[in-house]
């Protein structure tokens, strides 16, 4: 080994500061490996020039037709030769984590030994894209990584115009405000569309993300093509003893204006005990002897602040499922765009409903392969052909919660109003 | 030619057998939470088990021997448990409350 290290006074400055870089990392794999040596020479280069010097190129694995990122190095002389012969090629696996991205070390340490011996040693946990990223590998070697990681029981994610790999909030494992079990639905549905992944197909990307609440703690709302999303219908469940534990703490100012002032919808009052309101809509906990939160939930838009501030005291209800959202994306041919809701709850309880959730998932993928322009995410096709035409093509019905902000939208149209009315009572009926 | 090795397909990995004992035991039984301090979470699951989560920010790109670092680091103070967050925090997962103050220290 032993390579002369390039001189690096950008890469240097960045480990100055009170975190952890990664070109102390690079520095440590450069003292062993001469490929890094040579990476952190064009990672220089790029710096000095700021200019991108990596390009794309075919490389896979057998079986698959994607999941790997090829790098070629373009910085080449005269005689296109690679100024930096031992990083020509450096190329990305894509690795689907476990649901949540939990771990244990022995796993950790097995990922570790296989990018040693076959990688550059460098691995991102995780990248956007929910991948457990292995940066590095020549052409060469990718196969036989593959292998080694597939057979611990880890598969390629989706790269191209495919279906992506998910990601998925901790949820059930580690929070009392999961509303389904979040990994579950990752795995039933990703599961389902392996090929899609493994073989892009598809006019574009497609992304799935999977929040347990409206936190959204995976953001799927502004970057999956179709967000599933925690949400209950029911009351609020409130507990006593933990609410008068918040109360004695934090006292009567951070109440009013950290939890009753902040509901959007002041849909929480603070009430004398013998004054609060009784009801089918309305919960109420107490909060010393004398004094009780009120809450209507019929105006509540799970906006989740009072049951993050108020935890265990405020929590969300028992009849628990999803929200399911489509069409969010980062800009491209139209700007960015938020989710729209196609399903406003959808029971998450029984097999039978992640069953439901797979086959809505399935229609919205087949709709977007048969409807979608090259090159376009749902969102765009949506904005193009029209949401009415799109809920059509996957056979929902239009509901009126799929108004956005419906209690500040002035757009009504009343014509056809009573007909409209007979229909949702029909439906009301029928369901009933 | 020599014959090549098909791909398993097993897709997304079960996380179940990865989850720390405690999170595994309290599946979608969880309480409430607190925040002890800065970057310590405190869960506890409606049966009294509770769970404190350390949470440190790494460089998201990491050389192996930073990741056996962290391991090491599991392996001691966190009951051989990590999971890494969305914006590629690592969080140390612990059951005994005595541990969390060496862990951080370390």
């Amino acid at each position: 080994m032993a390579k002369k290290m390039h001189a690096t006074p950008m890469l240097d400055e960045l480990e100055s500061g009170p975190w952890p870089s990664f070109v102390t990392g690079l520095k440590r794999l450069a003292s062993e490996k001469d490929y890094m040596v040579d990476v952190m020479g064009q990672l220089e280069t790029s710096y000095r020039t700021r200019k991108g010097y990596w390009k794309g190129g075919t490389v896979g694995v057998f079986g698959y037709g994607g999941g790997v990122i090829p790098r070629f190095t373009e910085l080449k002389d005269a005689d296109g030769k690679p100024q930096f012969p031992d990083a020509a090629e450096f190329h990305t696996l894509r690795i689907m984590p476990p649901a949540g991205m939990h771990y244990d070390t022995d796993i950790l340490r097995k990922f570790c030994d296989i990018w040693e011996k076959h990688g550059s040693g460098l691995i991102a946990f995780h990248g956007q894209s929910g991948d457990i990223m292995f940066q590095g590998a020549t052409t060469a070697k990718v196969q036989d990584a593959f292998d080694e990681l597939n057979e611990l029981g880890f598969d390629l994610g989706g790269a191209g115009p495919a279906v992506r790999t998910a990601m998925s909030c901790v949820g059930a494992a580690r929070c009392e405000q999961s509303c389904y079990d979040e990994a579950k639905a990752h795995r039933q549905v990703i599961n389902t569309f392996l090929d899609d992944i493994h073989r892009p197909a598809l006019p574009y990307k497609f992304k799935f993300k999977f929040s347990g609440c409206s936190n959204d703690c995976m953001n799927s709302i502004q970057r999956s093509d179709m967000a599933v999303i925690g949400t209950w219908r029911d009351n609020m469940r409130t507990d006593e003893t933990l609410a008068r534990k918040w109360f004695d703490k934090h006292g009567m100012n951070e109440l009013v204006n950290d939890v009753i002032n902040r509901c959007p919808t002041k849909t929480i009052q603070l009430k004398e005990v013998k004054d609060v309101s009784q009801g089918p809509k309305i919960s109420s906990v107490k909060i010393n002897d004398t004094q009780c939160l009120e809450i209507d939930n019929g105006n509540c838009v799970r906006c989740m602040h009072c049951i993050n501030v108020m935890t265990g005291a405020l929590a969300h209800g028992t009849d628990t499922g999803a929200t399911i959202l489509v069409g969010g994306k980062r800009t491209l041919k139209i700007g960015d765009l938020m989710g729209t809701v196609v399903v406003p709850f959808m029971s998450l309880k029984t097999e039978e409903d992640y069953k439901g959730l797979v086959k809505l998932a399935q229609k919205i993928i087949d709709f977007f392969a048969e409807n979608a322009l090259e090159h376009e995410r749902t969102g765009e096709m949506i904005e193009r052909i029209g949401l009415v035409n799109f809920l059509e093509g996957i056979e929902l019905e239009v509901d009126p919660n799929m108004v956005s902000t419906p209690r500040t939208n002035p757009y009504v149209r009343t014509d056809g109003w009573d007909d409209e009315v007979a229909k949702i009572n029909a439906r009301k009926q029928a369901v009933a | 030619m020599a014959q090549m090795r098909t791909p398993i397909e097993s897709g997304v990995p079960d996380n179940k057998t990865y989850l720390h004992p405690t999170l595994l035991k309290n599946y979608g039984n969880w309480k409430y939470h607190d925040r002890p301090r800065p970057g310590v979470l405190h869960h506890v699951a409606h049966n009294g088990d509770e769970v404190w989560s350390v949470r440190a920010g790494t460089q998201r790109q990491m050389d192996v021997h930073t990741i056996r670092k962290l391991c090491d680091i599991a392996d001691t103070y966190a009951e051989g448990h990590v999971r890494f967050t969305i914006r590629s925090n690592i969080e140390f997962m612990v059951s005994d409350p005595n541990k969390v103050a060496p862990l951080i220290s370390a």
